[in-house]
């Protein structure tokens, strides 16, 4: 007569407890992968610069919210009301109903774009035409299509730029180039200033 | 907008100021329009908004109603954080000033004065004005720096020691001054 043999089953769990501990479990490891997604994004949002976050994000989002600091430690808030990665070049993010806020020492700016792609390669952002951005003493500036150099804090364009001032001051070239860090703008093509006569309504 | 004074009449006093920093005073030849705007054109412009300050080169223009200022670079200044409130344009390197009807003063450089509506040109300057078919003398008149308030239209030509400030007229068709 054969011996008995061991019970497998009986020297290990339960089949009922086993799944007891399963139903426990995999929720409890699934809500701690996504804490920890979260808290990894979040981390990324604070510390990297403006759209770096989109690095690992998947292949498209809505009401994109960026919140961070620049490296010269001005606050920044960028959005977009939706965000895709291009299906060829993975460097390439392609951004709808863009909006950005920079506080400056002086003054708040708001940038927007109807479109707008960033390249993650070169942390390079293409702002498409109209460009507006308007800063809260006063100046407002249109540009067409434009460039912005993320991680130098440079923008520039080809394509015509028109400020007008609250004073009803206008100037218009044909390209421009600033150097926000430094604060200086260097205007060229056709380059006129018009100042109306004192007294004069806007 | 009124000319020169009659020229016979600025020619006596600039001969009648023979003194030290002599002076020849004349009439409204760059009064500006008040209620016309100010534009400036050029190739290029380099904002400095940390210095307040605006660099105007490629051919600088500044108008102002029949006015006009050329120069090689015009630069304006303001307070820093106040872009409002431009303080002074300067105007460097062959500066030339015209008026609506051809008189034209030429100088090294200048300086425009918004809120006081002045402007001041130096170092050597040269004041010509075309003979008009009325009749009006042509006329060369040279000093060391020419103020102008260009609200009233009237400016000053000073000599200094050295140098004082002197004048040549050619008579026009008829001794008509107007």
């Amino acid at each position: 007569m054969n011996e008995p043999q061991n019970n497998v089953i009986k020297k290990g769990l339960s089949y009922g407890r086993r799944m007891r501990r399963l139903k426990i479990g995999l929720p409890l490891l699934a809500a701690a992968l996504v804490l920890l997604l979260i808290v990894s994004y979040r981390t990324k949002l604070v510390e990297a610069p403006i759209p770096m976050p989109l690095l690992n994000l998947a292949t498209e989002m809505k009401n994109m919210l960026v919140e961070g600091m620049s490296d010269t430690n001005a606050p920044y808030l960028v959005r977009a009301d939706y965000a895709q990665a291009d299906e060829v070049n993975e460097d390439l993010i392609h951004l709808t109903r863009f909006s950005a806020e920079l506080q400056q020492t002086r003054f708040v700016l708001d940038v927007t774009a109807p479109t707008a792609q960033l390249n993650r390669a070169n942390n390079n952002l293409s702002l498409d035409r109209p460009v507006a951005m308007d800063r809260s003493d006063g100046l407002q500036m249109r540009a067409g299509n434009s460039e912005v150099d993320l991680d130098a804090s440079k923008m520039q364009s080809n394509d015509g730029v028109r400020i007008d001032g609250p004073d009803g001051q206008w100037l218009v070239a044909q390209r421009f180039f600033a150097d926000a860090k430094i604060g200086q703008h260097h205007f060229a093509g056709s380059v006129k200033l018009h100042l109306p006569p004192k007294g004069a309504k806007p | 907008m009124k000319p020169f004074l009659p020229m016979g009449l600025s020619l006596m006093l600039f001969l009648s100021t023979a003194g030290i920093a002599a002076e020849q005073v004349s009439h409204q030849p760059f009064a500006t329009n008040p209620d016309a705007p100010v534009e400036v054109t050029s190739a290029t412009l380099d904002i400095d908004e940390n210095l307040g300050r605006a660099v105007f080169a490629g051919a600088p223009r500044m108008v102002q109603g029949e006015v006009s200022v050329v120069s090689r670079q015009m630069i304006a200044s303001w307070e820093p954080g106040n872009f409002r409130n431009t303080d002074r344009i300067r105007f460097q390197d062959d500066v030339v000033a015209t008026s609506a009807d051809g008189r034209v003063a030429r100088g090294q450089w200048g300086e425009y004065f918004p809120d006081a509506e002045r402007m001041i040109m130096g170092d050597q300057v040269t004041l010509t004005q075309p003979p008009s078919d009325s009749g009006r003398q042509a006329a060369v008149l040279t000093g060391k720096r020419l103020e102008v308030d260009m609200r009233k239209g009237e400016s000053q030509l000073f000599g200094d020691a050295t140098e004082r400030a002197k004048g040549v007229l050619t008579p026009g068709q008829k001794n008509q001054t107007d």
